[in-house]
């Protein structure tokens, strides 16, 4: 079941847009705090949390039509 | 405080600063609705955290490495490059200002040989300089189209 779920968030990072993976990757596995993620996105830093929310709400979208919405929410 | 929208997301994104933290934790305790968001966000945001990372294959890191070694490589040359010119560039000056003392020297002693005028010093020292500076200018131009037919075949 954690198996499955993760899998699933695998799947669902893989499939989004570059521009929204990187983030997703820049802000939970390289674990950048705010504006160093800016930095590394080139980017001002209201510009950074914006897309980091994006991508965030793009993930949860894809997670929603994969699996059985209480899975998530 | 606009709470609804989007203090969720960016508690589990962790962007906010421990005042904000404190004010969204505060109305979180308070909205059940924002309580059940905040948990499904944490849960997206928890499992992106605990993904595997994942490992570049062997040939692309070696593949990688090279083209940043050649490009800093070429970035040396071309620091090289623009320090040689500069040195060049002065020395080629120190040399034109130096040869002022020359050919007034030679000039002042052909009039006098050939006991005649064979014109004013000046007057040889700036076809000296336009002759130099044209000729600089050719070698330029060659250097360039040969530098740009290089990059073309590289």
């Amino acid at each position: 079941m954690e198996g499955q779920r993760r899998a699933r968030v695998g799947e669902s990072l893989a499939a989004l847009a570059p521009l929204d993976r990187e983030v997703l990757t820049l802000r939970f596995e390289e674990e950048l705090a705010l504006p160093q993620l800016a930095q590394a996105l080139g980017v001002p830093v209201p510009t950074a949390k914006a897309r980091l929310y994006r991508a965030l709400a793009r993930l949860r979208g894809r997670l929603l039509l994969r699996a059985p919405a209480e899975e998530w929410r | 405080m606009s709470g609804h929208v989007t203090e969720p997301v960016a508690l589990a994104a962790g962007t906010l600063d421990p005042e904000e933290a404190r004010q969204a934790e505060a109305h979180l305790r308070e909205c059940a609705g924002c309580t059940a968001e905040a948990a499904a966000w944490r849960d997206v945001a928890g499992e992106l955290g605990r993904l595997p990372a994942p490992k570049p294959s062997r040939t692309l890191v070696a593949r990688t490495m090279r083209a940043v070694e050649e490009c800093l490589a070429e970035r040396e040359e071309r620091a090289w490059n623009r320090a040689a010119l500069g040195f060049l560039v002065a020395f080629a000056w120190t040399l034109a200002v130096l040869s002022w003392l020359v050919v007034d020297l030679v000039s002042g002693a052909l009039a006098l040989q050939l006991d005649r005028s064979v014109g004013s010093s000046a007057a040889w020292y700036a076809a000296y300089l336009v002759a130099g500076w044209l000729s600089a200018g050719a070698a330029a131009v060659l250097l360039g189209r040969r530098t740009r037919e290089e990059g073309r075949v590289a």
